[in-house]
């Protein structure tokens, strides 16, 4: 069909085309928040002897991440070089994207046997335990998982810092429990739902048996309802990889950017700039994983305009 | 030549408002978790208000340091000595009014950014709507940490950033919502009654979708929290070591929660309490946001009463689907 | 017990040589819901012949759609068969599992849906939607299916059928959709055909297009069809016979020629006073009073007694059998008298 796929393709060259904006007001925001930061307008008084510099105006402020951006080359102290912002990029991707992957495997099938099967304990009992996963905070999630799977039973060695795949496996679960618990909930309600509909019965009379009906005519309707909730969860899915890293020291985004209270607090090269740096990062992150989510939509999702 | 009764299953004159108003709480039982959901908050409510009032303000006691759960101390003693339960205690009226705040600020804003879209439409539905995409894509809790950085840390604050940054899932459902009223024939004869903008905003489309967002406040309070949990995780300054003392105004028990792994090994209570705590207020949240919303969908059907008093059915074939 | 069966078959019709397709006999339904059990269908007995037009008529909420249904154990959640037996090619459809029911449906019994925007899966292309029968039930390959249900779409009058196959449910108009639906329950040649208010949602000029379609190629296989529907009008054009159903009874059954002429049960008189005659149209319309009741309760008395302007004691506490009035005129009420019978029946 030429004209779905035209439409298909007009619908994210415009997505595409809105992220550099959008990531510009984002720098802009950034530095303007910065303004607002009594910690940073007040950093020179520090020293005693020396009068308080004048603070830089704000387009200095705007130049100055613009260009740290576009040379991926930040930071005073310890440099951040190009290498490391990359390689920090890498990692978090492999985390969030890993994360997603397994916890759609895992939570989907949950999710619709759960739909299904109303009655049966069992899968009520899962899905129930898989929401109660998400609601767990991922600091305490990673502790939990460290001290069940390597000090308690010992199946992954236990091991702080990135390099062999046994360590991708506790970040990537910790993330993954905090989405199990939402893609359970909303395939489950969105399947229940789609299970109800007139044309799933016109299916059934037409012989097909119950893997047949999830299969052709359930699935794609339930995984269009789950699509549209996955969207405002992907900042918080960004988050949760931020506190993996932390608890278990992986040199991701959110290890490099060193994002806590002192950073904005008192600011290693102008709190403006390391704001919007950290905003151009995740916004970024989050854009893409939201434009990948609308790619799928319109792929599933015939009606969608 | 078709008939000209046509009657309505529903509408009958034996359907009284009692009935509807029991139908309505059984809807809302359905497997009775809502309600137990609703008493446990309920129950929370009441420890956060009177425990202030009844326990003092733990006090450090090194020689009572890291105790296990006995009567004295029922949920165990911290670091310094300090009785955890006390601590949980005192530390829950402020993350009950974290997630009561942020959910608050984040459904009004929602509510106001979406009717106005839904209501108004041309020009002004899409720069909200554009507006409301973006929100969508900046990372949240950055800008909210940097709210609390900048204004202090407080319940109040924490709640604040969080409303301040998460009402876009509201407004985008605010606005569908308001657009189906808005497509329905009752907002023409609104229209053609004369009424006002403002009029119909409030008096049609709001009444009509209040239902709807009671129970998005519901789910709301639940995912502030969370964020909450990392939003406070993502900054080490205001995580004491279990027990630590902590700022004036920042005894929460979220703050309890990011025990780290010291307190796994040797003194497991410490871990588990107040994310016990933490974890059933949430689950109860989402329980009485489950029963809210099948009071919303009378047409889903209900699961067959635990105690089933009809009589036991002779089946020649069980339902199927 | 058997054989009691085999009698009170071969005893209903009075063509030994015509043996009905389907036969249904003492079909009771419930539905649990929130506010107690429904009783939906309450013992209904009917039997459709080969190449027969059986039409089901009555308000909305008297039991017809649950009836065909529950046949093909396509209830809802909380729908139960309660009792009663559908013999279809010598096997009760009632005790089979949904295993092997599933063989039956589709392949035996086809079902012609209401034209909602709903009949069809918005997510899947309609051609794949009708094929899906043949596929099912393996009756031939994915490549002949495609092949077949072209041809079967353009007998079908859908113009540029090859580009329709691959059209979505909400790129074709409601009579396209209407046509679609009849393709799909007939493409695979079933014996009977259950078509649930088939042109309801449509308007009259494609109502009666749609209706010409689905005669004609039905007479042309000799598919016996069970219509449910409220409009008197469409029944009378279309049906041999007529079954009459309210509270989830049969109230009376007739072929259409007599069920037009000499209408005898007071629910089918209030029906034809309450409908527009064009031979008389300066009648005024007489609507039955009170409204169709919700079935709580197991029917005591006739479900119709309430608002029936004969109703004496009796009607409200024995459930009236169905007896018959003349040959193949059947007619559930104490008032009428039975063929037999040279008294009406006794009223104390």
């Amino acid at each position: 069909m030429p004209g779905k796929r035209y439409r298909i393709i007009r619908v994210i060259g415009l997505r595409i085309a809105v992220i550099p904006m959008l990531l510009c007001i984002l720098i802009i925001l950034g530095n303007a928040l910065g303004y607002l930061n009594p910690a940073a307008t007040s950093q020179s008084s520090a020293i005693p002897g020396l009068s308080a510099a004048k603070p830089a105006p704000f387009w200095h402020s705007v130049y100055t991440s613009l260009v740290a951006i576009g040379t991926l080359h930040w930071g005073t102290g310890p440099q951040i070089t190009r290498e490391l912002v990359l390689r920090s990029l890498e990692i978090s991707s492999i985390l969030t994207f890993g994360s997603l992957f397994v916890s759609a495997v895992v939570g989907i099938p949950c999710g619709i046997f759960a739909a299904l099967k109303p009655r049966n304990p069992l899968w009520q009992a899962v899905s129930a335990f898989c929401v109660l996963l998400g609601q767990v905070p991922p600091a305490d999630m990673a502790v939990i998982l460290i001290f069940t799977f390597s000090l308690g039973w010992h199946l992954i060695p236990l091991s702080y810092g990135w390099g062999s795949v046994a360590d991708a496996i506790l970040p990537i679960m910790t993330v993954a429990c905090f989405n199990i618990g939402y893609m359970v909930k909303y395939t489950e309600s969105g399947m229940r739902e789609v299970m109800q509909r007139s044309f799933i019965a016109a299916a059934r009379a037409r012989g097909a048996g119950t893997a047949s009906v999830v299969a052709h005519h359930a699935l794609r309707p339930a995984l269009t309802g789950l699509l549209t909730f996955l969207g405002p969860q992907t900042p918080m899915t960004l988050f949760c990889t931020v506190i993996a890293e932390q608890a278990f020291a992986i040199p991701g985004i959110g290890t490099m950017l060193g994002i806590k209270v002192t950073t904005y607090g008192a600011p290693a090269f102008g709190s403006g700039t390391t704001l919007s740096i950290t905003l151009f990062i995740f916004g970024l992150f989050i854009m893409v994983l939201n434009l990948l989510i609308d790619i799928a939509y319109l792929w599933l999702n015939p009606l969608a305009d | 030549m078709s008939f000209a009764a046509i009657s309505d299953w529903h509408q009958r004159a034996s359907h009284g408002r009692k009935r509807r108003r029991r139908l309505a709480w059984r809807r809302f039982c359905r497997n009775g978790l809502p309600v137990i959901g609703l008493a446990y908050i309920a129950l929370l409510f009441i420890v956060a208000i009177v425990g202030p009032f009844v326990t003092r303000q733990p006090t450090v006691n090194i020689f009572q340091a890291n105790l296990s759960p006995s009567w004295a101390h029922p949920f165990g003693t911290g670091q310094y000595g300090q009785d955890l339960l006390t601590q949980i205690v005192r530390g829950l009226g402020g993350t009950l009014l974290i997630g009561v705040t942020g959910a608050a600020i984040s459904v009004a804003i929602g509510l106001i950014v979406g009717i106005a879209a839904g209501v108004f439409g041309g020009i002004i539905d899409a720069v909200l709507m554009r507006f409301t995409d973006f929100a969508f894509s900046i990372p949240t809790l950055i800008i909210a940490l940097f709210i609390v950085v900048v204004t202090g840390f407080s319940a109040w604050n924490v709640g604040l950033s969080i409303g301040l940054v998460t009402w876009a899932g509201c407004a985008r459902m605010a606005r569908g919502l308001a657009l189906s009223v808005r497509n329905g024939t009752l907002m023409d004869s609104a229209i053609l009654a004369g009424g006002s903008r403002w009029y119909i905003a409030t008096r049609y489309v709001l009444p009509q979708i209040a239902s709807n967002m009671i129970v998005f406040f519901v789910f709301q309070v639940a995912s502030v929290l969370f964020q909450s949990t990392t939003l406070i995780a993502l900054d080490p300054q205001y995580v004491p070591l279990t027990g630590g003392q902590l700022p004036p105004g920042s005894n929460l028990l979220l703050n309890l929660l990011n025990g780290g792994g010291g307190s796994y090994i040797g003194y497991r209570w410490l871990f588990w309490f107040p994310l016990g705590v933490y974890c059933s207020m949430v689950i109860a949240l989402l329980w009485i946001g489950d029963g809210l919303q099948a009071l919303l969908n009378p047409q889903q059907p209900l699961p067959r009463r635990w105690f089933a008093t009809w009589p036991r059915l002779r089946t020649a074939r069980g339902a199927r689907g | 017990m058997a054989d009691f069966v085999v009698e009170a078959r071969t005893d209903f019709s009075n063509d030994v040589s015509k043996q009905p397709v389907l036969e249904v006999r003492d079909l009771v339904v419930q539905f649990e819901r929130a506010d107690g059990v429904v009783h939906a269908v309450n013992g209904v007995d009917f039997a459709v012949r080969p190449g027969e037009w059986l039409g089901i008529i009555g308000e909305s909420g008297s039991g017809k759609s649950v009836t065909l249904m529950s046949i093909l154990g396509l209830l809802g959640e909380g729908g139960r068969v309660i009792r009663g037996n559908a013999w279809f090619n010598g096997v009760d459809l009632v005790q089979l599992s949904d295993r092997q029911l599933r063989t039956v449906r589709g392949k035996d019994i086809g079902v012609v849906f209401q034209n909602l925007a709903e009949g069809f899966n918005p997510y899947l292309p309609i051609g794949t939607q009708i094929a899906e029968v043949l596929v099912n039930h393996r009756l031939c390959t994915r490549r002949t299916a495609h092949r077949r249900v072209i041809e079967f779409m353009h007998e079908l009058g859908i113009a540029d059928a090859k580009a329709r196959f691959h059209q979505y449910p909400h790129e074709l108009s409601g009579g396209m959709r209407q046509r679609a639906m009849i393709a799909s329950a007939i493409v695979s040649e079933p014996k009977v055909i259950f078509a649930d208010e088939p042109t309801t949602a449509l308007d009259s000029t494609v109502q009666m297009q749609v209706l010409a379609l689905l005669t004609d190629i039905c007479r042309k296989r000799g598919t016996a069809v069970v219509m449910v529907t409220h409009d008197l009008g469409v029944a009378a054009h279309t049906c041999d016979r007529i079954v009459v159903m309210y509270g989830g009874i049969v109230m009376e059954e007739a072929p259409i020629d007599e069920f037009l002429q000499f209408p005898t049960h007071p629910y089918t008189l209030g029906l034809r006073d309450a409908s527009f005659d064009p031979e008389q149209p300066d009648r005024p319309l007489r609507p039955i009073p009170g409204v169709a009741p919700v079935l709580l309760e197991a029917p005591r008395g006739c479900p119709f007694a309430p608002r029936c302007h004969m109703a004496t004691t009796v009607c409200r506490e024995r459930l009236p059998a169905l007896r018959q009035t003349r040959p193949d005129h059947r007619v559930a009420c104490h008032h009428v008298q039975g063929e037999n019978e040279h008294e009406p029946y006794p009223i104390p």
